[in-house]
């Protein structure tokens, strides 16, 4: 039972594409070991976008819950996963934009004051188009979220996608016009009317 | 004039490089351009810019919530966590023997529970052999009697809820012979092809000392003289693979000496 006592191992934490591989097949201590490498580059990107307050450290926290609940979306043959924390980071970042603009405007309106006194306005152009956007692309279904997501956050071709979703590359392009001319519908409609 | 395939500037206007042929036509289509700057709107206003820069460590509230979000009990150690103050390298040993191995046994992912499951089964039939091994309990040390002192008990934690419900718990005893470890363990199911192996490591989890194997619920171990548990005070069991002399990354149960 002893015959290896006093044997002297040199250890170490699993390197980076390992995390990736536990972390994906769900190994609790992947989510521990990719916090401690990545959270800070999550966190930065965070800090810088929206200053250093709650909308950064609750964006830090939902990308860390949603990339372990979304695991099964993360394939590690198709990157690394900090690539992938970073796609869903700035989505995070995206709507976190979005609900300060929700809020600006609903406080603007409280105020009675007009939309063009709206200062977020001047300091972002596509702050309204985004809030349009994004709640748009929310009501959107699979697989068209999904195909939009990975090509607005995570910057990835329609061939990247075709691979990663499985879907033929035709569907891919059609889907990804069709949302595109969808979202430019809706920003013609509603983007007048706000 | 043949225009541009609009699959394909929905493609440009995300920022794809087109077809040369698309491009050319691009070049001189002003129609096919407005087409293209008009979906690019929608692109630049639903994508952020991110700014590059240095990690920042986010609070320990953040890893708090997440891990009350979804239940992890693993936890990042907060000195290792990338832009914590004073700044240290990411951590990146080099580990490929160890990420080889896992490769060519996956783990206790699905694959393994169910292995666990099936030995379960076994055990269940096998249930008197179990019993009987309980009863050769090691009697050598009297606890907490005459010249031997138990001088530290630990519970064992289970690092794998997910795929075992094994418990333990281990004591220090100080004996005029030296300071040996006795191990208890329930629930902790035979795997096929693996054994369990009981190792001392630090608090760095940089260096460790391998006890030897344990070999059913129980079993007791000397600490060789020159381990200070007060240096090597993490008690961990592992699931290793014959004809590995090193610790597989795989542990199952884990505890501190508090001394």
């Amino acid at each position: 039972m002893e015959r290896r006592a006093g044997h002297v191992a040199e250890p170490s934490d699993p390197a980076d594409d390992e995390v990736g591989r536990l972390f994906a097949a769900g190994d609790e201590r992947a989510l521990a070991w990719a916090y401690e490498r990545w959270a800070g580059l999550v966190h930065g990107i965070a800090v810088r976008s929206l200053g250093s307050s709650t909308d950064a450290e609750d964006v830090t926290q939902q990308v860390f819950v949603s990339a372990w609940t979304g695991r099964q979306g993360y394939r590690p043959a198709d990157g690394p996963l900090p690539a992938w924390l970073v796609g869903i980071t700035r989505h995070r970042i995206a709507d976190a934009f979005a609900r300060r603009q929700r809020d600006e405007r609903a406080r603007v309106a409280a105020l009675g004051i007009a939309e063009a006194a709206a200062p977020s306005t001047a300091f972002d152009r596509h702050a309204d188009d985004r809030v349009i956007l994004l709640e748009e692309l929310a009501r959107i279904g699979e697989p068209q979220r999904g195909i939009m997501e990975l090509a607005f956050f995570h910057d990835l071709t329609h061939e990247q996608i075709s691979q990663r979703t499985g879907l033929p590359l035709g569907t891919v392009k059609s889907h990804i016009r069709r949302t595109l001319v969808r979202l430019r519908t809706r920003l013609e409609v509603d983007g007048a009317a706000l | 004039m043949r225009h541009s395939d609009p699959d394909v500037l929905a493609l440009v206007a995300l920022g794809e490089r087109p077809p040369a042929a698309d491009a050319e036509h691009l070049r001189g289509c002003e129609q096919c351009r407005a087409d293209v700057e008009q979906l690019r709107q929608v692109v630049s206003a639903v994508r952020v810019d991110v700014p590059a820069g240095p990690p920042v460590a986010p609070p320990d509230h953040v890893w708090q919530d997440i891990a009350a979000v979804t239940g992890v009990r693993a936890a990042p150690r907060p000195d290792r966590v990338a832009g914590a103050e004073p700044t240290p390298a990411p951590s990146q040993p080099v580990t490929d023997e160890l990420a080889a191995r896992r490769r060519r046994r996956p783990g206790v992912g699905l694959r393994a529970l169910v292995g666990v499951a099936a030995a379960a089964l076994v055990v269940g039939v096998a249930g008197g052999v179990v019993g009987s091994r309980l009863l050769d309990r090691p009697q050598s040390v009297a606890r907490g009697t005459g010249n031997q002192q138990i001088v530290s008990q630990i519970d064992l934690k289970n690092l794998q809820p997910a795929v075992t419900d094994a418990t333990g718990s281990a004591e220090v005893v100080r004996t005029p012979a030296g300071n040996r470890l006795v191990v208890d363990v329930s629930k902790l199911q035979p795997t096929p092809g693996h054994f369990y192996e009981v190792w001392l490591i630090d608090n760095d989890i940089k260096k460790m000392v391998s006890l030897g194997i344990l070999d059913g619920s129980t079993g007791e171990f000397a600490i060789p003289d020159g381990v200070d548990v007060s240096k090597y005070p993490i008690i961990d069991i592992s699931v290793q693979q014959p004809g590995n002399p090193k610790h597989s990354g795989d542990s199952v149960l884990r505890g501190t000496i508090k001394t």
